[in-house]
C-alpha cells in the first residue's frame, strides 16, 4: 500500500512540475534600427537624440549604451535646409543657434552607416493661454506611513480652440535655491482628481495628457493635485526656504500625444513584463525606424511656497 | 433572400402534400435492445427505394410509405441490421430494438452511417464514435469527450493539456455546448485540463462546424450536441472506474420495467485526499508554531429520470451538478499572537431540464422544454490576527456568474418521406453577474475599533434572449437534397433590442452512389460574450451580454464539400470554408487581467475576423481497425483598429493540423488505442528588440546633454500582434486495454502514457532572467522561457461494470 502510494504521489508530483526550456534560437534576429527621440519647442534649443533598436535580450548595462555619435543628422525648415546637427555625446544633436518657433514645419534626416536613413516631420502647435490659475492646500494622511503630506489641489482654466484637433499635457517642475544661490531644477509630478481620471488619456510619468474630443473649443477647467514635500514631518528638521513651482500647458502634436498614450499604457500594464496584460505597439512618427519627433509650445503658470522651520507655510 | 427561402419552403410544402395520397405512416422509436436506450441518427429505409429517414434527437422516427407490401431495413452503426417485412394498409406504429454488434460472434455490418453521411444534406458535422472512446489514450486515466473532439479536423485545442475548443478559427466562447438542449457555460475542470462531462452518463456527442440548421443559433462557431443516457429500462448495470486522479461510478437501471427508468453517475478527484499525509508529516515537523492544509478537487454528478407514460408520451428530467474547489488555510501560533489566513476558489455549473416529448400524430412530434442553468464563481480570502493588545479581521469575496432560465418548443413534422420539417421558439431570461466584490475588515484596538463592511463592483444585468426557427429538409428528384431554414433572434437588455434574421441553406448533390457533393451556407449571432485574456480555461473567465456600445457578434459562413463511401468501409470527406466574423470583441492594448476590475467595456474593443481552409478526414468506424486521419489547412487572422489597421494572425491560426487515432481490437480481451497529433504553432506577441524612450520633461533624456550619464528606460518592440510562432505542437499517446469477464461482470485495466515520447510542447512563453549565466557586466542574461507541462504521463485506470 506504501509503494502503490508513493508511486501516486511521484506521479502527481512529476505531472505537476513542467519544464522550462530556454528558446533564445527560435528568436531570429531582426534588422537593427535607427531611433530618434525629440520634442522641439520655441523656448529650446534644436536638439534631438539619436539611438539605434538593440536586442530584446541584450545587457541593458551602461556599458552598452546603443547611443549614435557619428550620424549625419540633417534639419530642414518648411523643407528648406538649415543645418547640420552637432552631436555633443549621448546621442544628441543640436544646433546651439537656432529655436524652432510655432507654426513651421521642420524636417530632421538621419542617416548612419548601413542603417536605413530615417526621417520625420513635426509642426509646432500655437500655445493656448492660461486664462486662471489657483491652488489651495489640503493635509493628506499617506496610507503606508502615516505621515502627513500637504497637499495642493491646482486648478488652471483655458479657452480650447475650436474646430481644430487640440492636444495637451500638463507637467509640472520645481526649483530650490540653496543658501549658496545655487538653484536645483527637479520634474514634479501631478495627478488627476479621482472624479477626473477617466477625462485623461493619460497619466504618464507624473504629468497629465488630453485631447479636446470632450471640450471643442469651450472653456476647459483641468483639476490636478501635486505635493510641495513629500512628508510633512521632515520639514522641522529643515529651514526655512522657498519652493518655486512652474506648471506648463502644453499644446502638443497629434503625435507626441499618441506616443504618449501608447507608452502611458505600455508602462501601466507592466512595461511589457506582465504576462496577463496585452501587448502594446508603441507609436512612431519615424520613418524607417522608431521613436517620436514631436513639438509643443507652452504656456507657464507660476507658484512660490514658502516653509518655516516651524512646519507651517507663509 | 429571406422572401426567396419562404417561397421555397411553401413550394416544397405544397408538392408533398400532394404527392401523399394513398400512403400511410409507419412512426416509432429505435432502442437498444438490451438497456432501452433510445438510438439517435439511427437509419430507417425502405429496402426497396432506399427512400427513408434517421431517428431525430429523442430517437423517433416518422416513415411515410405507399400502401402495399413494403421492406424496411433499421440500422444503426454498431448495431444489428433489422428486416421486417409486412403489408402496408393503414398508418402504423413500430417501435424497434436493435443488438449490440458487440454481443454478437457473426455480424454483417453495413455502413449505414457512411451512408447517412452521403444522404443527409447537412455537412460539416462529426458524431463523436461513443463505443470507441473509451479504447483511446487518455489523459490523466479520464476519458474527456473534449480532448477527442480537439483530434478532429477543423477543430484546435488551446494550450497544452486543456479542453478549450477553437473550431474553424473562431474562439472559445463561440461554441455552444448543449447538454440535454441546456447550454453549459463552463465546461472546465482543473483550469481546462478535464472537461465537465462524464462519458459513463452519454449517449451521443455531435459536433457542427458549419452549415448550421436553423434549430441552432446563439454561437458563432459550432454546435455541440451532447445528449445524456436515459438508463437502462430494462435491468440494473453499474460500472465505474478508478484512476490515477478520480474514481466515478454509474448507477441505471427501472423504475418501472420498460416504462420508466433512471441513470445516476458521479465524479470525485483525490488529490486533495492523496495529498494529506504529505501536509501532516510536514505539519507535524513544525510543531505548533505553523499549520497548512491546502487542496482541490472537483467533483460531478448527472442524474436522470424518464418516464413513459404511452406510446405518444414521455418525460424527462435531468440534471448536472458539477463543482471544483481549490483552498488552502494556514494557521501560525507563537506565544502572543494567533493568526491565520484562508483562500478558497469554487466554480461549477448546475444545469436542469424538464422535457416533455409528445407524438402529436404519425406525422408531427414534439418536445417542450423548460430548463435553469447556473454558472458560478467565487473567490474568498480571510485574514484573522490576534494579540493580547489587538484583534484584526480581514474578509475579501469575489462572486460572478450567469443565471439562465428558459423555455422552449420544438416541433418535427414529417409530411412524406421526402420532407422534413422543424420549428419551434425558445426564450432564455439571462441574469450575469459580471463581478461583485465584498469587502470586510475589523480592526479592535483598546477601546477604538474600526469597522469596514462595503460591497462594490459591477451590478447584475437582467437579458432575454428570444429565438424562432423552422427549417425544410427535402429531395427534388433522385439526387438533390435541400435544407432551407431561417433562425431569427433578439435580444433584450438595458433598454436596447438587437434583432437578427439568420438564413441558414444546405445542398447535397448525389453524384454517384458513393459520392455526394455538398455546400451551405450560414449566418450566425451571438449576444453574449466571454472576457478571457489568456489561452487557459480560467474559472475567472466573465460572461457579458452585449450592451448599447457592445454590438451582437454575426459571422458568415459558406463550405463546399463531398463525402465518399470508400468500399462500404471508410468515410472520406474533403471541404473547404470562408468564415467572415463582425463585431468580434477582444482586450484592447495594455488591458490586463491583473486589472480586471476596470468598468469591462472600457478594457475590450470591436473588431472583425477571418478564417478560411480546407478539411480532410477519412475515418472507419468499423472492424478492429477503427480510427481516423484528419488534416486542416487553415488561416485566421483578426482586425481591430485600436489595435492595428492591418489584420494579424489570430491566437489559433494554424497552418497545419494533422490528427491520426486508431483503435485495434486484438481479440476480446485486449485493445490497444493510439493518437498522434500535429499543429503548426501558436502566434503570440514577443517583442524581438527594445529602444530607449524618449524623455517627456525636457525632450533630452536625463542629464545626458550636460555630460553625464542619463538615466533610461527602455521600451520593448512589439511591431505588429501575433508576430512569433511558438514551436510546432505534436504528441503520442498510447494506450492499451484489458478485458476480462468476472462471475459478477467485466473488468477492465487500461494503462497507457500521454506525450509518449516527452515531447516538451508549448504551455507558456515569456522573457526573463537567466540567473545561470551573466553578461560580461554582471548582468544576469535575459532569455526566452518555454514552459512545458506533462513531459510523458502515465496513467492506469481500473474499471468494471455489471
Amino acid at each position: 500500500m506504501n509503494r502503490l502510494l508513493n508511486l501516486v504521489l511521484a506521479v502527481v508530483l512529476f505531472s505537476l512540475f513542467g519544464c522550462v526550456k530556454i528558446l533564445n534560437d527560435e528568436l531570429e534576429t531582426k534588422e537593427t534600427k535607427l531611433v530618434l527621440n525629440a520634442t522641439i519647442a520655441p523656448d529650446s534649443v534644436f536638439a534631438v537624440n539619436l539611438s539605434h533598436t538593440f536586442n530584446i535580450f541584450a545587457d541593458e548595462s551602461n556599458k552598452n549604451l546603443p547611443f549614435v555619435n557619428d550620424a549625419k543628422v540633417k534639419l530642414f525648415e518648411n523643407e528648406t535646409y538649415v543645418a547640420d546637427l552637432v552631436n555633443i555625446g549621448y546621442g544628441y544633436y543640436i544646433n546651439p543657434d537656432y529655436y524652432p518657433q510655432t507654426g513651421k514645419e521642420y524636417r530632421v534626416e538621419a542617416s548612419y552607416k548601413n542603417y536605413k536613413s530615417i526621417n520625420s516631420t513635426a509642426v509646432i502647435p500655437t500655445p493656448v493661454e492660461i486664462t486662471d490659475f489657483d491652488t489651495t492646500q489640503i493635509f493628506s494622511t499617506d496610507p503606508y506611513s502615516g505621515g502627513k503630506n500637504i497637499e495642493y489641489i491646482g486648478i488652471i482654466k483655458y479657452n480650447d480652440p475650436p474646430n481644430i484637433k487640440n492636444f495637451y499635457q500638463l507637467s509640472c517642475r520645481l526649483s530650490v535655491t540653496d543658501e549658496d544661490g545655487k538653484t536645483y531644477w527637479n520634474e514634479q509630478s501631478i495627478w488627476s482628481l479621482e472624479n477626473d481620471y477617466q477625462f485623461f488619456d493619460a497619466h504618464y510619468k507624473g504629468t497629465l495628457a488630453w485631447d479636446d474630443k470632450y471640450i471643442d473649443g469651450k472653456e476647459t477647467t483641468i483639476r490636478f493635485s501635486f505635493y510641495s514635500i513629500y512628508n510633512y514631518k521632515e520639514l522641522r528638521v529643515r529651514n526655512t526656504q522657498t519652493i518655486h513651482f512652474e506648471f506648463y500647458l502644453k499644446s502638443i502634436t497629434e503625435d507626441y500625444f499618441t506616443y504618449i498614450k501608447t507608452a502611458n499604457l505600455f508602462w501601466e500594464s507592466g512595461g511589457g513584463e506582465d504576462p496577463f496584460a496585452e501587448p502594446v505597439v508603441i507609436y512612431s512618427n519615424i520613418e524607417n525606424g522608431y521613436g517620436i519627433f514631436g513639438g509643443y509650445a507652452s504656456d507657464t503658470a507660476v507658484l512660490n511656497i514658502t516653509f518655516n522651520y516651524e512646519g507651517g507655510v507663509k | 433572400m429571406r422572401k426567396l427561402f419562404i417561397l421555397a419552403i411553401l413550394f416544397a410544402v405544397a408538392l408533398q402534400v400532394e404527392a401523399q395520397k394513398q400512403k400511410f405512416t409507419i412512426t416509432g422509436f429505435v432502442e437498444d435492445a438490451s438497456s432501452g436506450e433510445k438510438l439517435l441518427g439511427a437509419n430507417v429505409y425502405n429496402a426497396e427505394t432506399y427512400k427513408g429517414c434517421v431517428t431525430n434527437n429523442y430517437g423517433f422516427y416518422s416513415l411515410t410509405q405507399s400502401a402495399g407490401k413494403i421492406t424496411v431495413k433499421y440500422s444503426f452503426v454498431g448495431y444489428q441490421q433489422q428486416v421486417l417485412t409486412f403489408e402496408l394498409t393503414s398508418d402504423t406504429t413500430i417501435n424497434i430494438e436493435l443488438v449490440s454488434t458487440i454481443e454478437l460472434e457473426e455480424v454483417e455490418i453495413k455502413a449505414s452511417s457512411i451512408n447517412q453521411k452521403l444522404e443527409s444534406s447537412q455537412m460539416s458535422t462529426v458524431d463523436l464514435p461513443m463505443k470507441s472512446l473509451k479504447t483511446l489514450p487518455v489523459f490523466f486515466g479520464e476519458v474527456d469527450i473534449m480532448k477527442t473532439i480537439q483530434l478532429l479536423p477543423g477543430v484546435q485545442s488551446g494550450t497544452e493539456g486543456t479542453s478549450g475548443l477553437y473550431v474553424r478559427g473562431g474562439g472559445p466562447d463561440e461554441n455552444l455546448i448543449l447538454l440535454d438542449g441546456v447550454p453549459v457555460y463552463n465546461a472546465n475542470h482543473l483550469f481546462g485540463f478535464f472537461s465537465v462531462f462524464n462519458s459513463d452518463a452519454l449517449n451521443s456527442v455531435t459536433l457542427v462546424k458549419g452549415g448550421f440548421p436553423a434549430r441552432y443559433g446563439g454561437r458563432l462557431s459550432s454546435v455541440l450536441d451532447i445528449r445524456m443516457k436515459e438508463g437502462n429500462s430494462k435491468e440494473f448495470h453499474v460500472q465505474g472506474s478508478v484512476g490515477l486522479i478520480a474514481a466515478k461510478v454509474t448507477v441505471e437501471g427501472p423504475i418501472v420495467k420498460d416504462k420508466s427508468s433512471f441513470i445516476i453517475s458521479a465524479r470525485r478527484t483525490y488529490i486533495d485526499v492523496l495529498s494529506y499525509p504529505a501536509q501532516m508529516i510536514a505539519n507535524a515537523k513544525m510543531g505548533k508554531s505553523s499549520h497548512f492544509y491546502g487542496g482541490y478537487y472537483f467533483y460531478d454528478l448527472n442524474g436522470k429520470i424518464n418516464w413513459k407514460h404511452s406510446d405518444r408520451s414521455r418525460l424527462y428530467l435531468s440534471a448536472y451538478l458539477g463543482n471544483d474547489k481549490a483552498y488552502a488555510n494556514n494557521k501560525y501560533e507563537s506565544n502572543d499572537y494567533k493568526g491565520q489566513d484562508n483562500f478558497k476558489l469554487r466554480w461549477g455549473n448546475i444545469t436542469t431540464s424538464l422535457r416533455w416529448n409528445y407524438v402529436f400524430n404519425k406525422k408531427l412530434f414534439a418536445n417542450f422544454r423548460g430548463s435553469y442553468s447556473r454558472y458560478n464563481f467565487k473567490m474568498g480570502e480571510s485574514f484573522e490576527d490576534t494579540t493580547p493588545s489587538y484583534t484584526e479581521n480581514l474578509k475579501f469575496e469575489y462572486f460572478s456568474g450567469i443565471d439562465d432560465l428558459a423555455a422552449s418548443a420544438d416541433f418535427d413534422f414529417v409530411p412524406t418521406t421526402n420532407q422534413y420539417i422543424r420549428f419551434g421558439v425558445s426564450n432564455i431570461y439571462h441574469t450575469f453577474n459580471p463581478g461583485v466584490n465584498a469587502y470586510k475588515f475589523n480592526n479592535a484596538e483598546g477601546s477604538e475599533t474600526t469597522t469596514v463592511d462595503t460591497t462594490f463592483g459591477n451590478n447584475k444585468i437582467y437579458a432575454n434572449e428570444i429565438d424562432a426557427y423552422v427549417e425544410d429538409d427535402f429531395t427534388i428528384g433522385s439526387l438533390i437534397k435541400l435544407n432551407l431554414g431561417l433562425h431569427a433572434s433578439g435580444f433584450y437588455v438595458k433598454n436596447t433590442f438587437y434583432k437578427s434574421l439568420q438564413p441558414r441553406a444546405a445542398l447535397r448533390v448525389s453524384a454517384s452512389e458513393k459520392l455526394s457533393l455538398k455546400a451551405s451556407y450560414a449566418t450566425m449571432a451571438q449576444y453574449i460574450h466571454l472576457l478571457s485574456n489568456t489561452s487557459i480555461g480560467l474559472p475567472t473567465d466573465l460572461w457579458v451580454p452585449v450592451t448599447d456600445t457592445i454590438k451582437p457578434m454575426t459571422s458568415q459562413q459558406v463550405a463546399l464539400g463531398g463525402v465518399y463511401n470508400l468500399n462500404d468501409m471508410f468515410e472520406i470527406s474533403l471541404e473547404g470554408y470562408y468564415k467572415w466574423m463582425d463585431d468580434v470583441i477582444t482586450y484592447k492594448p495594455g488591458a490586463s487581467y491583473l486589472t480586471s476590475d476596470n468598468n469591462w467595456q472600457e478594457m475590450v474593443t470591436i473588431g472583425k475576423g477571418w478564417s478560411y481552409g480546407a478539411e480532410f478526414l477519412i475515418r472507419k468506424d468499423l472492424g478492429r481497425l477503427t480510427g481516423w486521419i484528419g488534416y486542416t489547412l487553415s488561416w485566421s487572422w483578426r482586425q481591430f483598429d485600436e489595435i492595428s489597421k492591418e489584420k494579424y494572425p489570430y491566437h489559433y491560426d494554424r497552418r497545419h493540423d494533422i490528427s491520426i487515432v486508431a483503435t485495434y481490437k486484438l481479440n476480446d480481451k485486449i485493445d490497444f488505442g493510439a493518437t498522434w497529433v500535429f499543429g503548426t504553432g501558436a502566434a503570440i506577441t514577443l517583442p524581438y528588440d527594445k529602444y530607449i524612450e524618449m524623455d517627456n520633461y525636457t525632450g533630452f533624456l536625463g542629464d545626458g546633454h550636460n555630460g553625464t550619464v542619463p538615466y533610461i528606460n527602455y521600451l520593448s518592440n512589439v511591431e505588429e500582434r501575433n508576430n512569433y510562432r511558438t514551436p510546432n505542437y505534436h504528441r503520442l499517446d498510447l494506450g492499451v486495454n484489458f478485458h476480462k469477464k468476472k462471475k459478477w461482470g467485466e473488468r477492465t485495466w487500461s494503462v497507457g502514457i500521454y506525450n509518449a515520447y516527452f515531447r516538451q510542447n508549448y504551455f507558456f512563453i515569456f522573457i526573463d532572467y537567466d540567473y545561470e549565466h551573466y553578461t560580461g557586466t554582471g548582468q544576469p542574461e535575459k532569455v526566452l522561457k518555454q514552459v512545458s507541462l506533462f513531459p510523458g504521463i502515465p496513467y492506469v485506470s481500473y474499471s468494471f461494470k455489471f
